[in-house]
């Protein structure tokens, strides 16, 4: 198993009309690793725009989610739209040039490790290959005979470097890839580049340029978080917020939580159906709120059936 | 009791009932009775109907009129007469017994806990409920048994349980004929009040103390709408006139209560849950407080006796009116719910099998002068939307 990449902090989170999105899959690893942030995944393929199962990047958090990391430092508002007019416009034409050319160069950087990678792939391989026929396995012919050790058997750096298939084509003289001739290509990455915006420096919560706003919920959002819940999005479920006891991959929730103003009127209509609600899902329905001296109290309601 | 009970015979047992059509004939608390058919072709039939409208045979009303008991600590209207009871309960479903669950049965649980009358006689929806319950126990205990009998059987044909241990618990019969001998440790459970029975101690007849509440929507549609009711004030003993009522009552049904002479806004609780109450009544259901499954009202279509409440209607005010344009406080205070909120109603319902109807009471601007315009007229201002809300699964859906 592989050590997962730790990014650095403060990462952006991206507001895009008022959702906080992030597109980094390491950032989103990390977040639901070490501070215990599952959000939402919102993305769906462009062809099937209907599906809504099993999304994709972007993770969308929740507002507390966002201001909850905000607050901690380890990560800063990046106003998506406003940031990609100005960041783009107020370039400078040698910062954009110096740019292009980084990029160009770690593009060929990249090339040429993904190159001399398939060459020593193919080496292992073809190797492997000698030791089989020379057991009479494979009566694969004269063909492949004259190519063997040799690497360029005519594959362009994104082919499938596997050759058993391509084999009566091997014999034609291709010249071997190298980082020159190879051709270039330019895959949009996962990950936005942040060239148009930068980490405030120094790092201060007060001078942040954005911060979302508090809501309601979150002061038993935090409350809750900090004593180990995982909390995830309850619209669907009827609440504002569910609570897992751990990973939401591993754990059923245990409440289904609202956060409320501390005088705030509550229907006792509403209390009974949080009751119901919350007892026929085998959950306990949880509301809470910050008293006037920001000590958060919590309630938990659930059917008696005398 | 010696042999197998299997689990088909542990079946609900089926409970006589009275005959509710019969019973529950008249939808509302008046007696009609049908004009005399004209006969084109004989004039003397149109007198026929005219006699029979001008002096009907029985009266629709009861004289004198039912008469209730209003009481602000319970904010409900309280009758004691048994006749009364009856008619309201029997005819359109009104109230609720204040020791009972809905229909007001006290009297009949007692004299059963007591021995006056038989074990399965007139059985109350309570104790019908509570045997249900107690079947259902008793059947899961049995499917449980079963299987664990049979699970002991596999262990013991794989010879993986200790055959020592097995001995003594089958004997040495075959697998149904030992569970038929396990069997008879299972007694019936005895429940509390054949216990109480038991112990057949001579009683006199119970005094019945129970009375039916009526809300206030419920009263004043009995009082305003069909005019069958009269009430009295409990505390001062004097009548209350139907405009006194209903001041009265929407100063009772906010909380605390607000004095009946002080100006109400036209938003307030009573008046728009009245108008939903008046209006599902008059279009034939049979409306219930719906406060248990987290709504307002139930709507039933005949009565709770004959089926399960198909709709659970929720009260939402409406401030489309140009006066209320620049409210802020109640646009946004009462008009706006949140999305989550919904989502738990309509979860809760769907539970239970209910579809959400989502009524918006269009409410009127504030009148100068409420004290002169009648009741009637003060009604006709306001108008009810409804919506039906239902959770819709693609895949459930579907034909």
């Amino acid at each position: 198993m592989t050590t997962p990449t730790i990014p650095q902090e403060p990462f952006p989170i991206y507001l895009v009309s008022s959702s906080y999105l992030l597109y980094d899959a390491t950032v989103i690893s990390h977040v639901r690793r070490t501070h215990r942030m599952s959000g939402c995944l919102t993305g769906t393929l462009p062809q099937i725009p209907q599906q809504n199962i099993f999304l994709g990047l972007p993770l969308e958090l929740m507002i507390e989610e966002a201001l909850l990391l905000v607050d901690k430092g380890a990560g800063y508002i990046v106003d998506d739209v406003h940031v990609h007019e100005h960041g783009l416009r107020d370039m400078l034409e040698v910062d954009k040039h110096q740019f292009l050319e980084e990029r160009e160069e770690g593009q060929r950087r990249g090339v040429e490790e993904y190159v001399r990678k398939v060459q020593e792939k193919r080496g292992v391989f073809v190797q492997g290959r000698g030791n089989d026929e020379g057991g009479g396995v494979d009566g694969g012919g004269q063909g492949t005979e004259g190519g063997r050790g040799d690497v360029a058997e005519g594959e362009t750096v994104f082919e499938n470097s596997s050759v058993s298939n391509s084999r009566p084509a091997a014999t034609t003289a291709v010249p071997a890839p190298t980082a020159a001739n190879a051709v270039m290509y330019y895959p949009t990455p996962a990950i936005s580049h942040p060239i148009y915006h930068r980490p405030p420096v120094p790092w201060d919560i007060r001078t942040a340029p954005l911060r979302p706003q508090r809501t309601q919920g979150y002061p038993l959002y935090k409350h809750l978080h900090e004593r180990g819940y995982f909390l995830s999005p309850g619209l669907r479920f009827g609440c504002q917020y569910m609570a897992y006891p751990g990973d939401p991959l591993r754990f059923h929730s245990h409440f289904v939580v609202n956060g409320l103003g501390w005088d705030e009127e509550i229907e006792m209509r509403d209390v009974v159906g949080g009751g119901r609600l919350g007892t026929g899902v085998k959950k306990a329905w949880m509301i809470g709120g910050e008293d006037g001296t920001g000590e958060v109290r919590t309630f938990c309601v659930e059917w008696g059936g005398f | 009791m010696t042999s197998s009970p299997p689990l088909s015979t542990t079946a609900p047992t089926r409970y006589k009932k009275p005959n509710y059509h019969l019973l529950h004939a008249l939808p509302l608390p008046l007696s009609v009775s049908p004009l005399p058919p004209l006969i084109p072709h004989n004039p003397l039939s149109l007198i026929h109907i005219i006699i029979a409208y001008l002096f009907p045979s029985n009266p629709s009303h009861p004289s004198p009129l039912h008469r209730g008991f209003f009481h602000a600590s319970t904010r409900s209207v309280h009758i004691t007469d048994p006749e009364t009871i009856k008619a309201f309960w029997n005819h359109g479903f009104f109230g609720k017994g204040n020791l009972s669950r809905s229909e007001p049965t006290w009297v009949t649980r007692r004299r059963r806990a007591l021995g006056v009358i038989g074990r399965d006689e007139a059985l109350t929806a309570e104790e019908v409920t509570e045997r249900r319950r107690g079947e259902r126990k008793e059947f899961k205990k049995e499917r449980a048994r079963l299987e664990k009998e049979k699970l002991d059987r596999q262990l013991a044909e794989e010879g993986k349980l200790n055959p020592e241990g097995n001995e003594d618990q089958e004997g040495t019969g075959s697998g149904s004929s030992s569970s038929a001998a396990r069997a008879v440790h299972f007694a019936p459970l005895e429940s509390p009040s054949s216990r109480r029975r038991s112990l057949e101690r001579p009683v006199a007849d119970v005094e019945d103390i129970e009375h039916l509440q009526l809300t206030l929507e419920e009263a004043f549609f009995l009082s305003f709408g069909l005019g069958v009711l009269e009430l009295t004030d409990a505390d001062t003993n004097k009548k209350i006139s139907q405009k006194d009522m209903l001041r009265l009552f929407r100063g009772h049904a906010c909380f605390p209560p607000r004095d009946p002479q002080s100006s109400f806004e036209p938003d307030d609780p009573f008046m728009l849950s009245y108008v939903v109450y008046h209006h599902f009544r008059s279009l034939g259901w049979v409306v219930k407080p719906g406060v248990k499954f987290a709504v307002d009202y139930l709507l039933y279509n005949r009565g709770p006796v004959f089926s399960h409440a198909e709709f659970g209607v929720l009260i939402l005010p409406a401030y489309s009116h140009t006066h209320w344009a620049n409210d802020k406080s109640r646009k946004e205070g009462k008009e706006l719910r949140p999305w989550h909120w919904l989502h738990s109603i309509n979860r809760v319902s769907s539970q239970v099998k209910k579809t959400v109807v989502l009524v918006f009471v269009e409410v009127p601007p504030p009148l100068d002068d409420d004290g002169k315009i009648g009741v009637a007229d003060l009604l006709a201002r306001y108008s009810v939307r409804e919506v039906a809300l239902r959770r819709w699964l693609v895949s459930r859906n579907r034909d």
